[in-house]
């Protein structure tokens, strides 16, 4: 065994575990967990609410944008016809992309429907760790398929296990002609399908030789293949020989890319009125960073955003009462405890405004209508400033209403200076793209009726786009002087560079005031009003709001290290200041490179390494300079040649536990030494 | 008992079935086909779709009658259970159930055989791709005769590699299928004419279609796969009206176009309905690759750097401090550079990492994160990982190529080629 070769010789044992005893222990820890159930409390529920509301948003949208991928590879792999004269195994290459923690899901949905699909077809699933050889590969599938119709119903009782064990076939009895067997036995037309879920992890020679074998028995049984390729196409090319591809009737499906499902996630789920769930700005755009620049997955997204509302509403019954239904509000305020009436008047958001009295229930729930009030105007002024300036040339706010959602939730996006950058290129788009822009404002003003402001909006838009309708783009409003243009052009004979340029620079400002049209005017004027009047209006950050941490999550600091886990800064924090974790009195440090008595082992030998300025250190040396720090006072006084054989047992040990966290290494040159493998001190 | 007619009527059948052939089948005919005793081990040999398991197979369907026969192809015997229960499967004509015991050994295997005294009949066993078994199997193989004490049982092997790469203590009797020239083949695919064509035009195509395929392939079995698809476009002319049957010259420029893009598509199992659509969908999947996340962008260029790159540059190019840079001319790099055609070299992880941060803008933090992105690199094979990667340092390789890595640095408008320099 590799992974215990250590510094100190000795024999390690690995027990086998028994599947039974597995089995036994899990469903027992099933049971305690049950027993243990977290009481119904109000964070609890409250979140439940929620996230099953957003969960079952996600997967209607997964499945609606999944659908034609699926279908179409579906399609494929349930109406190709294998010819017998070339023995091809049908096999749809699907280009999932690099988003590998997705894949499972997809692979799950495929199979799903393909198990719905007439003629009926029998599906399994293989991933790379099947592939070892080609027996667990070939184990594995046929035990997929043969013990499939019985996988529902042993995962809930225990009883009905021992039922359907006569039914279940071992393992080691699965073996092709057991698959033909069944086959027989199966609907005539039945296909079977296999699905290997990363081409790019299995061993190659076994996935070849899979294919070969699978090749054999086309005959006998109608094999489909799908095989999940993350990078491209010719990545298969080059892994499978010709004796392999030839074998294949390959045809190519593309899936969406991730960063579609990430704006549709957030457009059509996060980003809506109607989910109680609002994430603040920053936490926004921390986690789509985390997408776009990590690793491109969905599941791990949402798995952050989860964990973020746990993180929002986890013993904060403030918060759970902000999103609860306004009937219910008045009982649960009622409940609440001096301690966090408290709170709520220490929140900053409030200006310290709010005081312990008996108004102090009816002020807090007119707040939080008034929040929510605005969270809606928001949304509704993110998707008009949505279709405003998503084509924009350059768009100075980015095209997704994600973008313009964190810059707004920050401040107020009319005084961000790329909005104006956009006003100003608004004001030269033509009476066409105007119309249709102010229609489909109409229409996103007409689906939100239950709003006031949107009422008075839809009037006020409706008379602009009429406005800009009637005025015509040929009446020249004469107001300018034309004879002030003629000038200028005469002069343009200079002596120096720099006086030519200030002349061609007017000539410039003398051609911005040439005479507007009677479109352009009305163009520009309705601009301005509508950013003035409706805009500014509708995309009040709700940021600015009395109250409003306690419906709007953003928090960044406080996540920030639990999405993206530092571990070799926690490590470092462990080893340099034991006390940050472990919380003791003994530890206090005074400066970084102190080494305290009191520490554990590991620090202070990790401390005293990083002391030594070559990357060869001796353990001798190493191990006096311990023994320095660590004995009794007596030692110093003894022989030095007389070791305490407790401190070294100590330190060894310290330096093994150093040399599985990958600090240092046995020396290739001096027998005595250690090797360092990080670099820098401090 | 076979009479010489019959033999010779198989001969003749045989030989009407694969054309040019006439050697080994007499030969094999000869060995198998004889009344009292068969060779104990025949080795045929030939590269890929000559006709071997075919002939085999055609002519043991044969003689089936008087000898009892299995065909057992060594790809589907993942373990030598299986291996050797097939081959009783069919040798004694039973089910998995009636078998007596587990057969997992040589050993059991000869029992069984002896049980049901196999010795009084006529047994041909043929390993298809007996390349994929051990090489101990093939040797007791080779000298099953002697175990059982039966001359009637014949051992063939039929293998794509060399029967001398094989251990020299088999004793065989060789038979070499050789590859068909072009003549041959195109009196093969001739057979394949589909029937509303007439002969005259079916031979011009194969004139125009093995003239241009032949340097690049002779697989027969990929050559009638592509000929079924080429000659559907070439045909097309001829049914529109706007060619007249025998105008080849004006034919071959109709169809050259084709033939260019499945010369670069062959043997990659392109259908027919794919063909059209093959050359833009190609470039579209190349773009798809690149389809990475920001840091693994980075860290895919940093690694093809530290590949490319010699380390003693590394503090010229990276450290920002010094002014030595500017004065010491780097080399650049130019086309197909030294290091380029000798091949990526290894790396550590900490120099990659110290690569990355260096031609990365933005602070970025170590996180857990960031560093399963060289894992993911890795499992997608654009690195190429070395050592268990567990208490040693892992060092890595960068298997992409420049063509790849340009494209992926101008999507997050990085200059790589400041960066690489030509030793």
């Amino acid at each position: 065994m590799d992974s215990t070769v250590s510094a100190s010789k000795g024999c390690f044992v690995f027990k086998k575990q028994n599947s039974e005893k597995n089995k036994k222990r899990k469903s027992k820890g099933k049971k305690q967990l049950k027993s243990n159930e977290l009481k119904t409390e109000l964070w609890h529920s409250t979140f439940i609410d929620i996230w099953t509301d957003v969960k079952s948003k996600l997967d209607d949208l997964n499945e609606s944008i999944y659908s034609k991928f699926i279908s179409e590879s579906v399609d494929f792999m349930t109406t190709t016809n294998n010819t017998a004269s070339h023995k091809n195994i049908p096999t749809a290459c699907l280009l999932t992309g690099v988003n590998l923690p997705d894949h499972e899901s997809l692979f799950g949905l495929l199979a799903s429907s393909l198990e719905k699909s007439k003629p009926p077809v029998a599906v399994a699933i293989l991933f790379s760790e099947h592939f070892t050889s080609v027996k667990s590969a070939v184990v594995n599938m046929v035990s997929q398929l043969i013990n499939s119709k019985d996988d529902y119903s042993d995962s809930d009782e225990e009883i009905d296990e021992s039922l359907n064990q006569k039914s279940f076939i071992k393992r080691s009895e699965c073996s092709i002609s057991t698959l033909i067997d069944w086959y027989n036995d199966q609907p005539i037309g039945t296909r079977v399908a296999i699905l290997v879920k990363d081409f790019e992890m299995c061993q190659q020679t076994v996935l070849q030789n899979f294919i070969l074998l699978l090749s054999c028995y086309i005959d006998m049984i109608p094999f489909v293949l799908a095989i999940g390729i993350a990078t491209s196409i010719s990545n298969l090319h080059n892994a499978l020989p010709h004796h392999v591809v030839t074998k294949l009737k390959v045809k190519m499906f593309v899936s969406e890319a991730s960063v579609v499902f990430l704006n549709n996630i957030m457009d059509k789920v996060f980003l809506k009125p109607d989910c109680s769930f609002y994430l603040g700005g920053r936490i926004l755009e921390y986690v789509t960073e985390v997408f776009l620049y990590y690793n491109f997955s969905i599941k791990q997204f949402v798995e952050s955003l989860k964990f973020c509302l746990m993180e929002h509403l986890y013993l904060k019954p403030l918060n759970c009462i902000c999103v609860a239904h306004e009937s219910a509000q008045g009982d649960l305020f009622d409940s609440l405890d001096e301690e966090t009436l408290k709170e709520l008047t220490k929140l900053r958001s409030t200006n310290y405004k709010l005081k312990l009295d008996y108004n102090l229930k009816e002020t807090f729930l007119k707040l939080i209508k008034e929040l929510k009030t605005c969270i809606e105007d928001f949304n509704i002024g993110l998707r008009i400033l949505q279709i405003l300036v998503a084509d924009l040339p350059n768009s100075p706010l980015g095209t997704q209403l994600r973008e313009m959602y964190s810059i707004g939730m920050k401040k107020h996006i009319i005084d961000d200076p790329s909005f104006k950058t956009c006003l100003q290129l608004l004001k030269f788009l033509s009476k066409g793209d105007l119309l249709t822009k102010f229609d489909k404002i109409c229409h996103i003003l007409k689906n939100s009726k239950k709003n006031k402001r949107a009422k008075y909006a839809l009037k006020l838009v409706q008379s602009y786009a009429i406005s800009i309708e009637e005025a015509q783009l040929s009446n020249v409003i004469v107001e300018a002087k034309t004879q002030v243009d003629l000038k200028p052009l005469e002069n343009l004979k200079v002596v120096s560079r720099s006086q030519f340029k200030k002349k061609l620079i007017d000539n410039v400002k003398h051609e911005d005031i040439r005479p507007m049209t009677e479109f352009e005017k009305a163009r520009s004027k309705t601009l301005d009003d509508l950013t003035d009047v409706i805009l500014r209006q509708f995309l009040t950050p709700p940021t600015t709001m009395p109250l409003h941490e306690l419906l709007i999550f953003d928090d960044l600091p406080s996540i920030k290290r639990k999405i993206i886990g530092e571990d070799r800064a926690a490590q470092y924090t462990a080893f340099v200041n034991p006390q940050h974790y472990i919380d003791c009195d003994c530890c206090e440090l005074e400066y970084t490179e102190q080494i305290l008595k009191t520490m554990p082992d590991i620090c202070i030998v990790y401390k005293l390494h990083l002391e030594s300025r070559f990357d060869q250190i001796n353990i001798y040396d190493w191990l006096q300079k311990f023994i320095s720090v660590v004995g009794s006072d007596q030692n110093e006084l003894d022989n030095d040649n007389d070791v305490d054989p407790a401190l070294q047992a100590r330190f060894i040990r310290a330096i093994n536990e150093l040399q599985h966290l990958g600090y240092i290494r046995k020396s290739k040159y001096k027998a005595d030494h250690m090797q360092r493998l990080t670099c820098g001190s401090y | 008992m076979l009479s010489n007619l019959t033999k010779l009527s198989i001969i003749k059948s045989l030989n009407s079935e694969f054309l040019f052939r006439e050697v080994q089948i007499d030969t094999l005919c000869n060995l198998l086909i004889e009344d009292d005793v068969l060779p104990p081990c025949v080795f045929v040999h030939g590269l890929p779709s000559v006709g071997k398991t075919s002939l085999i197979s055609r002519l043991l369907f044969y003689i089936r009658d008087s000898t009892k026969t299995s065909i057992v192809n060594s790809v589907c015997c993942y373990t030598n259970r299986v291996l050797f229960e097939s081959i009783l499967k069919d040798l004694l004509q039973i089910k998995q159930s009636d078998l007596p015991h587990r057969c997992d050994n040589f050993m059991q295997f000869i029992n069984v055989l002896k049980q049901f005294s196999i010795q009084k009949e006529r047994v041909i066993i043929v390993l298809d791709k007996c390349e994929m078994l051990a090489q101990e199997l093939i040797v007791v193989f080779s000298k099953l005769q002697e175990f059982i004490k039966s001359h009637q049982l014949c051992v063939i092997f039929v293998s794509q590699v060399l029967p001398t790469k094989f251990d020299e203590d088999i004793n065989f009797i060789p038979i070499i299928l050789e590859q068909y020239n072009s003549v041959e083949i195109s009196e093969i695919l001739l057979i394949d004419k589909p029937n509303d064509w007439s002969i005259e035009v079916y031979k011009n195509f194969l004139t125009v279609f093995i003239g241009s395929f032949i340097g690049n392939c002779r697989d027969l079995i990929e050559l009638k796969h592509l000929a079924k698809i080429l000659f559907v476009k070439y045909v097309e002319p001829i049914q529109d009206g706007s060619c007249a049957e025998l105008n080849q010259n004006f034919l071959f420029r109709k169809i050259s176009p084709t033939i260019q893009l499945l010369l670069n598509n062959v043997y990659l199992g392109t259908s027919l309905e794919s063909v059209d659509s093959l050359s833009d969908e190609k470039i579209k999947f190349e773009k798809f690759a690149l389809d990475l996340p920001y840091y693994a962008k980075y860290f895919l260029i940093a690694a093809y750097i530290a590949s490319f790159n010699s380390p003693k540059y590394d503090r010229k190019l990276f450290v920002k401090a010094s002014n030595k840079r500017k004065k010491t001319k780097l080399p650049k790099k130019s086309d197909n550079s030294i290091s380029e055609l000798v091949g990526p070299k290894n790396f550590s992880l900490d120099r990659l990492l110290a690569i990355f941060y260096a031609i990365i803008e933005e602070n970025t933090n170590m996180t857990a994160n960031l560093l399963a992105q060289i894992n993911t690199l890795a499992d997608l094979g654009l690195l190429m990982r070395f050592g268990d990667g567990k208490l040693d340092t892992p060092k890595y390789k960068c298997s992409v190529s420049y063509d790849c890595i340009i494209n992926i640095a101008r999507t997050v408008k990085f200059n790589i080629d400041k960066y690489l320099i030509d030793q």
